[in-house]
């Protein structure tokens, strides 16, 4: 690689393996100006990760992109933490009562040591426990809970009920939260990279590692009063939080209070402060804006987000692999179909599987019907918006037919999973292939109707000319992608640039557009429903006949290791981290949402335009909550 | 002149009226967070046609609106914003708690930001199942609410109260 010969050069103390750079963290402003110079412009996420039991440190992980030479670099660097990874060790604990009671008829014959099918020494731990022994919950981790143990065992001992208490005292309860270390800090990007203003406040929040230098280092989805960081391994999933609204609303007054007086000192004109959600029509769900405003004029705007911040990341970390993917459909639940993709190709990419390919093709057809359907949607809502209802009938009424077809393949219509790691659960029937051909012997003409609609409208043309204007090099430092990103005259869809799936059999075009605002975007999304149908009436053709999944073991356990998969969603990049340790569940899963950082671009984008304005550009970035706040 | 009044008048009692009244045109609030919200717009659209209760006008304030239908989880960040919102409503007011989420919290349950029903903040009237509830759940749980409209007594107890 020609820039690791130049980053060897330049830096002194760096370690560069296949793509990865590991780095001390002092240095990493310094790496990141100059990868951010030869070109690796998009960064494309900051995820941290806790490995404070092991090694006594937190880990932060750059995923840095180079549009020009369509390469993917992954930079880490690591925060040491004072006082960690000795907390709870050798500290001995009692053994429950309940657990007592049950393992005390415990000979130890090994019987059920000798019939557990994932090898894990049961008679050591139940025998242990009568023993009063302290025993490591992780031995039984990888237990599937098949109860062949429990069948064979003399004495009728409970083995599975002695192990879920023993899971359950592990993970849940206050003995866990001991963080008694000093916060962690690393160097921030931000003054190189916009996109890591958001990035960095997510990894403050949830994992509590402090960015020195970063402008604005506030919660991002929790309430300021939470105390703790979920995402840290010692906070337990279950540890709820109540929130205090009036003191929210104290710290809110606070802050904009006193960037109000300095704003008003500065420009001498009467500013106020303006309330927009998160119960508000055109907010698409439960997203928060602040303005402040002069007269009509917005001023600078503070999104407020996590209304919907249901923790799905650390879910993710509580369960298997396969348990995980019906929770990917909730994350953007207009486009599940993509979601699923984005999961299950990180976790085949680990397991380093072959996909047979049937159930490629069936995968492709139904993310390019979930791409029409999400553009369906967001044509539903955009325009009604701005006062026209009429679209919405129409879309909704076409959606419509795509749903029938998901629950014809697998009988759901919204929250789909439709994907299995190794392949698809359903196959291609005759009624789902019928409806499917009729949608696509109508649906041009429908376009074309919405077309006629809104495309010379005096009225839209009006509301999105010009308005929400993004330039090239904003959207590029902001780390906006999909739509948005090619509404600049950035030609990159990660179906072209780095083909997943079978999507280098179709032909296939990627609308760029230079308005570089909300009307670009409208007419890049109603091409790319023409070039969706393309595609499926292509794969249609072409789908070969054969097996739809590959052989795949009931339960999961990828090799150790970590994979980053990137899919084209509607809304732009979506990629999904995943590390493992090579047990049943993810070590630590992060998911790099799009509209997330498309979100980011808002206060660039509806700088010193009228409130009106910022209803139509926050549409055209077609937000989705539950991937916003995940 | 008997039969003139025979095609005229109904006789009926005040609550029956009313009742009448008030489930032949529940205003919605357009008050949704989760995925069942897009159910929820299915539900109004072409194929379900909310109109034919009388209730396609979702509301943006809950100032003008008589029913809630909580689509989707509710945060403990939201919580407070449900409760407030609630309360804005004019009475009489109803609420559905529309999904697996709103009843219980769903699969969601046990995170730590999640609430475990949305019952834990403001009374429910009916509760639809489903993750997400089809829109023929959603208008099935509706029908029950207007049944559950048209057996109240509310004027009755009311002047019991007085006497």
């Amino acid at each position: 690689m020609e820039i690791a010969k130049k980053i060897k050069e330049n830096f002194k103390a760096v370690k560069i393996s296949d793509g990865e750079i590991r780095i001390k963290k002092n240095a990493l402003p310094d790496l990141c100006r100059f990868l951010h110079e030869s070109g690796y412009t998009h960064l494309s996420l900051i995820t941290g990760v806790d490995y404070t039991d092991e090694r006594g440190e937190f880990e932060v992980v750059y995923h840095l992109y180079s549009y020009s030479k369509k390469d993917l670099i992954t930079v880490k660097t690591a925060a040491k933490v004072k006082g960690a990874g000795s907390k709870t060790r050798g500290k001995k604990t009692e053994i429950p009562e309940e657990i007592k009671k049950k393992v005390k008829d415990c000979i130890g014959c090994k019987i059920c040591t000798k019939k557990c099918p994932q090898e894990i020494d049961v008679k050591e731990v139940i025998f242990g426990l009568k023993e009063g022994k302290d025993v490591d919950p992780g031995v039984i981790e990888n237990c599937s809970e098949c109860g062949s143990c429990e069948e064979k065992c003399p004495k009728k001992i409970e083995i599975l009920g002695v192990f879920e208490m023993l899971k359950l005292g592990s993970s849940g309860g206050d003995s866990g939260g001991s963080d008694d270390y000093e916060m962690p800090s690393i160097p921030s990007i931000t003054h190189i990279y916009n996109s890591a203003d958001w990035h960095e406040r997510e990894v403050y929040d949830l994992m509590g590692i402090e960015f020195e230098g970063h402008p604005n280092l506030r919660r991002m989805f929790l309430s300021e009063t939470f105390e703790g960081y979920p995402l840290r391994k010692s906070y337990p999933l279950t540890k709820k939080q109540e929130v205090n609204i009036n003191a929210e609303f104290e710290e809110d007054e606070h802050l904009l209070d006193n960037r109000l007086n300095t704003l008003q000192k500065q420009s001498g004109t009467g500013l106020f402060h303006l309330n927009m959600g998160p119960q508000h029509p055109s907010t698409h769900g439960v997203l928060r804006l602040r303005l402040l405003v002069d007269g009509e004029i917005i001023r600078e705007i503070y999104p407020v987000l996590g209304y919907l911040h249901r923790g799905i990341e650390k879910i993710a970390e509580n369960l298997n692999y396969t348990q995980f993917i019906p929770y990917t459909d909730r994350l953007d639940y207009v486009a599940s179909m993509i979601n699923n993709a984005a999961y299950v190709y990180a976790v085949e990419d680990l397991m380093e599987l072959e996909i047979p390919l049937r159930a490629e093709y069936l995968r492709v057809i139904v993310m390019e019907l979930q791409r029409i359907a999400s553009h369906l949607i967001w044509f539903a809502s955009w325009p009604m918006d701005l006062g026209a209802t009429t679209p919405y009938f129409y879309t909704l009424r076409d959606r419509e037919r795509i749903l029938w077809i998901f629950e014809d393949l697998c009988g759901a219509r919204l929250t789909l999973n439709y994907f299995r790691v190794g392949g698809v659960t359903g196959d291609m029937n005759d009624a789902a292939e019928k409806k499917l051909k009729d949608f696509l012997g109508i649906m041009p003409e429908m376009i074309e109707e919405y077309e006629q609609l809104l495309t010379e409208n005096e009225i839209i043309i009006g509301r999105s000319k010009g308005v929400g204007y993004l330039s090239k090099k904003d959207a590029i430092n902001y780390g906006v992608t999909g739509p948005i990103l090619r509404s600049a005259g950035v030609k990159y869809d990660i179906r072209k640039a780095h083909t997943y799936s079978v999507y280098d059999k179709f032909k296939f075009k990627i609308p760029v557009e230079k308005g570089c605002d909300v009307y670009a975007r409208y007419k890049i999304r109603m091409e790319e429903m023409r070039q969706s149908l393309s595609i499926i009436s292509q794969a249609l053709d072409g789908i070969p006949e054969g097996e739809i999944k590959a052989r795949v073991p009931r339960l999961i356990t990828p090799l150790k290791g970590e994979s980053y998969s990137r899919v084209e969603s509607p809304k732009g990049e979506l990629g999904v981290y995943m590390i493992s340790d090579g047990s049943q569940r993810p070590y630590r899963l992060h998911i790099r949402s799009p509209c997330f950082c498309n979100l980011s671009s808002i206060s660039r984008m509806c700088e010193n335009s009228v409130v009106a304005d910022l209803i139509s550009a926050t549409a055209s970035i077609d937000i989705v909550l539950g991937e916003i706040d995940r | 002149m008997n039969k003139k009044l025979d095609d005229s008048i109904i006789l009926t009692t005040i609550d029956k009226f009313l009742n009448w009244g008030r489930l032949s045109s529940l205003w919605p609030l357009t008050f949704s967070t989760a995925c069942c919200a897009i159910e929820m717009m299915v539900a109004g659209s072409a194929h379900h046609d909310l109109s034919r209760f009388g209730m396609e006008v979702f509301r943006a304030t809950p100032r003008q609106a008589d029913l809630m239908i909580v689509a989707g989880t509710i945060t403990y960040k939201m919580a407070p914003r449900v409760k407030r919102l609630y309360d804005q409503m004019a009475e009489p007011k109803y609420v559905i708690a529309m999904g697996a989420c709103a009843i219980s919290g769903g699969p969601f349950n046990m995170s730590y930001g999640v609430v475990e029903g949305v019952d834990k903040v403001i009374p429910v009237d009916v509760y639809v199942p489903g993750c997400p509830p089809k829109p023929e759940a959603l208008l099935h749980g509706i029908m029950k609410l207007r049944k559950k409209i048209e057996n109240e007594r509310k004027l009755t107890e009311k002047i019991k109260e007085w006497k």
